[in-house]
């Protein structure tokens, strides 16, 4: 599946629920508006409540072997990568955490955050890790945990990194000479 | 009202090719508006967080894809392009590219092309790299290398005093690549070139083979303006520059077509002892192959963490060994059968207003890859690993030669590959005068009197190895056929020069 026919997919989808959607647009009207509360409550800018929950529930299924540093962080490197990203492909990813929160509804499965750690695994055992045709740009999503996760201090210092200031030996540039 | 700025050269996009033509056209005394879609970064701005480099510096922040998702193609968006990003890598052109390009009409003359390299590598101080600058996973491979029977060298690096931090592809926070943030862009604007960082080119309007202006959008206050030149230069990169002709209906059925890459995916290895390949430059020793280029690749954390295969705990067990790890790519170059297109809904709304590019490895090249991959594994198991983990979707774990074949089985597509992409992509303007030639040999775009491309979207087809120093003076070569302006024989300014002059050397300064 391309970008574009997900977009299409995602739309016709929409469409196909329009008359759904509007009969119920008080509740989700209102669930919009809770969201984007919570939104400004956790003091996020761009992750919705919604959205956090799915990407901690990948972490929590994704990097289990993690017992020190949690997820919660995850959430605030997503949130300062989608509002920072000030690219037309940017609402992609956006909606790919959306898809990724539903996609297993197309098996008729609960959403991923719904699930519990064993049955997520199993969703991502059976239509991610394989890279199905139809799941396959969800796979891509698992970047975007990774991203999140391996990019702390914490994560860094786990894996036995030592930062280019701390290290032995290291020259401070001014030793060797700055560049003008 | 909109805003209007006249000036002789436009030039669209700061990188490789737009930043060397800038400086030449300013030393020329023209008057030049370098327009830049991103910011302006300085060493200060750069620090240890990977992902707030790549927000920071990172077309799309680093998550630009082909239509199908499962390849990346990595690009700079900064004062500096790509250029900033590099891992100071440089290479000559290959005599068989130049060659080839040529019989596809697009002649860039021995001779003339030798002498730009030349000027351009005193400019960025080419040298090879500091050997107190390897990182320890280098000498491992490098012996690996040779006992597979291939020749190992240093790389050859724009780099200044080098101290061997490992996070080029974050910028370098130290100041000592001299890539053209650092070089060619304050060179031009000390001859009075105007940059304009976070300015976006959006449309060419055509009228009787000629462009009459241009229209721009500034991304800080999203206000709109027009530059009117006598010459426009598209130097947006491979993407970008074909992007921006077909939102101007220039150059149609031809714009976007013949596009092609130096692809790779990084393979990981496993010692018994732990090698910290992290301590020093990530990118130390290559091998050239006849069809293909190996390069030692080792990466920061979380990029590390993105290109190594795996999934849940093995994937975080695999991270904590970090530290007896050691990783390495291979360049495969592809056929140009890529394409840029512009999303079907690009006239709908900004979010639909972008490029996509179409690529799917074909079976010969994928069959190149696999080569190049078992090559890979081969060289990292001469050199001592105890496990190799090729770049595959599905888990793989050689130990021994005789495993290698599983390589075969477990990348039959390109889907199949983990962490696939590319940081070089070329054409998509192809110069040349085949029939999807956007450009002719002398980088006009044809039909448009004065239009020219200067970046790596004319080259007709993959080089094969790191493309910076080629895209550089290439952009040297063509400023007298864009610009009308001679070049001199030396360049005596800029601070490889100035390294050059407090040493009381010519040589270049490390
Ligand atoms: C991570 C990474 C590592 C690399 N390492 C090496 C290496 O070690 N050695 C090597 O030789 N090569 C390396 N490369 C490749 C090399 O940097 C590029 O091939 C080269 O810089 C491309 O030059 P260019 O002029 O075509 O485009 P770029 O350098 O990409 O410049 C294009 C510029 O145009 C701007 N732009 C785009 N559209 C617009 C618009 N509409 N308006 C205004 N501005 C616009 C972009 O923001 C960008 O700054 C690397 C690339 C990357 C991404
Ligand atoms: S390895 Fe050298 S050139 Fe690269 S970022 Fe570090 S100090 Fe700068």
């Amino acid at each position: 599946m391309t970008w574009n026919q997900l977009t299409a997919l995602s739309a016709i989808a929409a469409l196909a629920l329009l008359p759904i959607a509007l009969l119920t647009s008080p509740i989700w009207g209102i669930w919009l508006l809770l969201e984007r509360r919570g939104r400004r409550r956790r003091g996020r800018r761009a992750l919705l409540p919604h959205a956090e929950r799915t990407l901690v529930a990948y972490c929590e299924a994704m990097i289990r072997g993690d017992q020190v540093l949690g997820f919660a962080h995850v959430a605030e490197r997503m949130d300062r990568f989608l509002s920072a990203e000030d690219s037309p492909r940017g609402w992609r990813n956006a909606l790919l955490l959306t898809l990724m929160e539903y996609a297993p509804t197309l098996v008729l499965g609960l959403p991923f955050s719904r699930r519990g750690l064993a049955a997520r695994r199993r969703f991502v055992d059976r239509h991610l890790t394989g890279a199905s045709p139809v799941f396959r740009l969800l796979t891509f999503g698992k970047q975007l945990v990774r991203m999140a996760y391996y990019s702390d201090d914490v994560a860094r210092q786990q894996m036995g990194f030592v930062p280019p200031d701390e290290r032995r030996g290291h020259a401070p540039v001014a030793a060797r000479g700055k560049v003008r | 009202m909109t805003q209007v700025i006249e000036t002789d050269f436009a030039i669209v996009g700061s990188g490789a090719g737009g930043s060397v033509l800038a400086y030449y056209l300013a030393r020329a005394s023209e008057r030049v508006l370098l327009l830049e879609r991103g910011r302006r970064v300085e060493p200060d701005d750069m620090h240890g967080d990977e992902l707030d480099s790549v927000v920071k510096l990172f077309k799309d922040a680093g998550a630009q894809t082909n239509l199908t998702a499962d390849m990346f193609i990595i690009q700079g968006r900064c004062v500096g392009g790509s250029t900033v990003l590099t891992n100071g890598a440089c290479f000559y052109l290959p005599e068989d590219c130049r060659e080839d390009w040529a019989n596809r009409g697009f002649d860039l003359p021995a001779d003339a092309l030798r002498r730009s390299f030349a000027r351009t590598g005193s400019v960025l101080n080419v040298a090879p790299l500091d050997e107190r600058c390897f990182n320890p996973g280098a000498e491992r491979l490098r012996r690996g290398m040779q006992a597979v029977g291939l020749k190992p060298q240093p790389f050859l690096k724009n780099f200044a005093h080098c101290v061997g931090c490992g996070y080029c592809n974050m910028g370098c926070r130290y100041g000592q690549k001299l890539d053209a943030s650092r070089t060619w862009i304050p060179m031009a604007e000390a001859h009075g070139c105007h940059v304009r960082p976070r300015s976006q080119a959006y449309r060419l309007r055509v009228e009787r083979g000629a462009v009459r202006e241009l229209s721009c959008r500034d991304l800080e206050t999203g206000a709109w303006f027009t530059v009117r030149a006598k010459r426009y230069v598209l130097a947006a990169g491979s993407v970008a520059s074909p992007e921006l002709l077909l939102r101007s209906g220039i150059a149609k059925g031809r714009a976007g077509r013949g596009m092609s890459f130096n692809v790779g995916a990084t393979t990981v290895a496993e010692y018994d002892e732990p090698i910290e390949a992290w301590r020093g430059d990530n990118l130390c020793v290559f091998s050239m192959h006849d069809e293909f280029t190996v390069e030692q690749l080792h990466n920061p954390p979380m990029t590390f963490a993105l290109s190594m295969p795996g999934w849940y705990d093995r994937h975080h067990r695999d991270l904590q060994r970090y530290a007896y790890l050691s990783s390495a790519g291979v360049l495969i170059p592809t056929g140009n059968y890529g394409r840029v297109r512009l999303s079907p809904l690009w006239r709908v709304s900004r979010r639909f207003d972008h490029a996509e590019v179409e690529f799917t490895m074909s079976d010969d090249d994928m069959a190149l890859a696999r080569k190049g991959w078992k090559l890979m594994a081969e060289v990292f198991l001469a050199s001592g690993a105890k496990r190799v983990v090729p770049p595959t979707m599905r888990y793989l774990e050689l130990t021994d030669r005789s495993q290698l074949h599983r390589i075969d089985e477990a990348l039959r597509w390109q889907r199949d590959i983990h962490g696939f992409g590319s940081a070089h992509p070329f054409g998509g303007c192809n110069a040349g005068d085949e029939p999807h030639s956007t450009c002719d040999g002398s980088f006009r775009v044809r039909g448009v009197d004065n239009l020219f491309v200067c970046d790596a979207s004319v080259f007709p087809s993959s080089i094969r190895v790191n493309p910076q120093w080629t895209i550089m003076s290439v952009a040297d070569y063509a400023a007298r056929a864009i610009g009308d302006v001679s070049v001199p024989d030396v360049i005596e300014e800029g601070p490889a020069y100035e390294l050059r002059r407090q040493r009381g050397t010519t040589e270049v300064a490390r």
